[in-house]
């Protein structure tokens, strides 16, 4: 009851008075809040497997090369998030709830039972991966039978007075049982934009809100944040709108404790990614900076230049050298350690075309998606993966 | 080169910037803050920069004068900003002004061709063809102007909304054209008010002076009788027991009439089953949580960006965007200002975010090119 409580106070994204009472009844008659939205193999509620062209041979990239796969939804189509646990478990989600999982051989993919948007997806392993929205719901993937697309939701009624909330942007955790998200602020006073739970906690998870502005008053509005990303210590970092840029040391006796960090823009940064003590951000216009840990505990900032104005939506590497950035106007670039060099994506009208998200097990796995982007750089054999 | 063709040449591609710019509402481009560096934004071949000039246009140079119909008037920042043929402020010559709208004249002014027009609005007529006097005739009710200047009625015969006489099927009552077989104000005849008539003169379906729920006494087939009112309906045919006992209005089960069920997922508001498959109901209404701006990839997730005329806020596939009009860009990234250069006339932003013209020479951006003239003597290619 403590979890339900938590839910109910500390989440105004989530915690719509609909998936209160869900998680209320259900506690009530001792069930489990949730139901399955999606199984391929039709063994509970019918599926919605989405149709899509007839599988293509799988093929191998050239080396060192981008290349398009064949995507299994026709377009157009919008896959606005993606991660994976390896390179035979990757999940992608789009509009409207499109999710696609590649095994490593083949791509399935379905719908979620719901109109809205899933916006990004993470997870902490494969029994526990987490869609999120531009609503008021989270759905979750716990069975790690990798042949059975089966997500459980929790939620308010679609359309319904009770949907409206804000949407999250982001998630990341440590693990299963130290879990982030962040949202928009929404105009809302007072209104938490970064959570904490435990952990999904059979669908009602204990949300709980920290304030990231020191000093602040309670019904001052917080920053809506655009991306969270946190090192294996769960050093957590957020940055969003206006270039509001904190990190925490983590979550610690059920709070957390938050640094302002001077971004040096006022424009949105909308992706982050680290490794050791650098901790790279980037939005609007080209904007890139890179934040570096000093001995001292301070922390500096450096304004990186980009080689064109998009809107930088997505963030991945391996190391100080080996980033990969991916944005707007079909905008792929690559650092080198020394510089940011744009990469063609190889499509007609790639100018109308935007990354959305990045992800990669290593170099030689790297995914690129978004608005009719579907890209993959490295030696994993493909559907129709084909040299631009 | 001749330099009159020369200049006409340029000033016609201008104006035909111009026109194809006014005339088209096709996006620019999508995509919210994009900024950029003349790839996303360009809507014209540039040649911004004196550099690109020559090299494009090996005989033209640098040019400054404003060409017709543009102006450098004093109240604009920029060179050539103000285009003299449409602009209400600088009608024809700078600082010359239309008439500001007049209260009681029903008429307002454009500047068109270089010259203030006045327009009149809706139902007004501008018959003597004086400004004084505005749009002075309603051209919806003059008997002696009736739809159009001098098309007058016949003598006693009214003019009713832009048309001589009453349509089929109604008669004139104090000077309006009513249905007398069902106007409870004049119920079979002028002046007849079912709400006013004595009893012996209504037709009560159960009985003298009883009116059941939901009913009221109204004018039906010319004769006023005990009938269901507004969305009230009799579906159960029980009248004279529980009366008008269905609000078709938002019954799921007699939705807009009787026996029009909605499913189960439905509700009915304003008399239709909300929604539709394919549609999302959010509240009261129904929307593509695909493109709707107002419910992006969810109910009540509203896209956000200054809405106006150089750019609004989109909603591309379930995911918020922000879309600049034509002619216009988000040269520096913010949401917040929305497409804030013009790029049909900033010399710095001349046609694409951050094409360039010769700003300290001092060369005009028209139509979004850096504007050039043929070479002559004194001006420094």
């Amino acid at each position: 009851m403590s979890a339900l409580c938590s839910a109910r106070a500390a989440l105004p994204l989530l915690a719509s008075s609909a998936l209160v009472s869900i998680v209320a009844s259900c506690a009530a008659q001792g069930e489990a809040p949730l139901r399955p939205l999606v199984e391929l193999d039709g063994s509970t509620d019918a599926p919605i497997v989405i149709p899509g062209p007839d599988a293509a041979a799988l093929q191998l990239c050239t080396d060192g090369r981008w290349c398009a796969v064949a995507s299994p939804v026709p377009a157009p189509y919008s896959f606005n998030g993606i991660w994976g646990s390896g390179p035979a478990n990757v999940w992608i989600v789009g509009s409207p709830d499109i999710a696609i999982h590649w095994n490593g051989v083949d791509f399935s993919s379905a719908r979620l039972g719901t109109k809205q948007t899933l916006f990004g997806i993470w997870g902490s392993g494969p029994t526990d991966v987490w869609a999120f929205s531009t609503g008021d719901v989270l759905w979750h993937h716990a069975s790690g039978d990798l042949r059975r697309m089966e997500w459980m939701a929790s939620h308010g009624d679609a359309g319904g007075e009770s949907a409206w909330t804000s949407p999250v942007h982001g998630m990341w955790g440590r693990g299963a049982a130290d879990v982030w998200a962040i949202g928009s602020a929404n105009g809302g006073l007072g209104q938490a934009t970064v959570w904490h739970c435990d952990g999904w906690n059979g669908g009602a998870p204990g949300w709980v809100e920290t304030r990231t502005t020191p000093g602040a008053m309670p019904w001052d509005s917080e920053p809506s944040f655009n991306a969270i990303w946190g090192d294996p210590d769960g050093e957590v970092w957020v940055v969003g709108d206006g270039g509001k840029t904190r990190y925490s040391s983590g979550w610690k006796d059920g709070a957390a404790t938050w640094v302002v960090v001077d971004s040096g823009t006022s424009l949105p940064l909308h992706a982050l990614w680290g490794t050791g003590n650098e901790i790279w951000a980037a939005g609007a216009a080209g904007t890139v900076r890179r934040f570096a840990r000093q001995p001292d505990g301070t922390v500096t900032t450096d304004d990186v230049a980009f080689p064109n104005r998009a809107t930088i939506r997505a963030l991945a590497g391996f190391a100080s050298n080996d980033i990969w950035a991916g944005g707007s106007d079909g905008t792929l670039a690559h650092w080198d350690g020394t510089a940011w060099e744009l990469v063609d994506i190889g499509v007609e009208d790639a100018t109308s075309r935007e990354i959305f998200a990045l992800w990669a097990s290593g170099p030689e796995d790297v995914w690129a998606v978004g608005r009719n982007v579907f890209l993959h750089k490295g030696s994993t054999l493909l559907p129709g993966t084909a040299t631009p | 080169m001749n330099r009159g063709k020369l200049a006409g040449a340029v000033l016609g591609a201008s104006l035909v910037t111009v026109a194809a710019l006014s005339a088209c509402n096709a996006p620019l481009r999508a995509g919210i803050d994009t900024a950029p560096d003349g790839d996303g934004t360009r809507f014209t071949s540039v040649d911004a920069s004196s550099n690109d000039a020559s090299a494009a246009e090996a005989l033209l140079c640098i040019a400054h004068e404003c060409p017709a119909p543009f102006e450098t008037c004093p109240d604009k920042s920029g060179l050539c900003t103000t285009d003299l043929s449409n602009d209400v402020e600088h009608c024809g010559a700078c600082d010359v002004r239309c008439p500001a709208e007049a209260a009681g004249v029903d008429a307002f002014f454009i500047c068109a061709e270089g010259r203030c027009q006045m327009i009149c609005r809706e139902n007004a007529g501008d018959c003597d063809h004086l400004v004084d006097d505005g749009c002075e005739v309603a051209l919806d009710s003059d008997p002696a102007n009736c739809g159009a200047c001098g098309n007058a009625c016949a003598p006693g015969e009214i003019c009713w909304q832009g048309a001589c006489g009453c349509p089929p099927g109604t008669s004139v009552c104090n000077g309006q054209c009513v249905r007398l077989s069902s106007d409870p104000q004049n119920c079979g005849a002028c002046g007849n008010a079912c709400d006013q008539a004595p009893a012996s003169a209504v037709t009560w379906r159960c009985g003298e002076g009883v009116i059941p729920d939901g009913a009221t006494v109204s004018c039906v087939n010319s004769r006023c009788q005990t009938i269901c009112q507004g969305s009230r309906s009799d579906c159960n045919n029980d009248f004279c027991g529980d009366g008008c006992e269905v609000s078709i209005e938002d019954d799921a089960k007699n939705c807009g009439a009787c026996g029009t069920k909605c499913t189960d997922d439905q509700i009915c508001f304003d008399r239709k089953c909300l929604c539709d498959p394919g549609s999302t109901r959010c509240s009261f209404s129904c929307v593509d949580l695909q493109s709707d701006p107002k419910n992006c990839g969810a109910c009540g997730n509203m896209c956000p960006g200054p809405e106006g005329s150089s750019g609004s806020a989109v909603c591309v596939m379930g995911r918020c965007s922000y879309q600049c009009a034509v002619g216009y860009g988000d040269c520096d990234g913010r949401l917040e200002n929305g497409c804030e250069v013009d790029l049909t006339n900033d010399v710095r932003n001349c046609g694409a975010c951050g094409a360039q013209c010769d700003v300290a020479g001092g060369q005009p951006c028209i139509g979004g090119k850096c504007l050039t003239g043929p070479c002559d003597a004194g001006v420094i290619n």
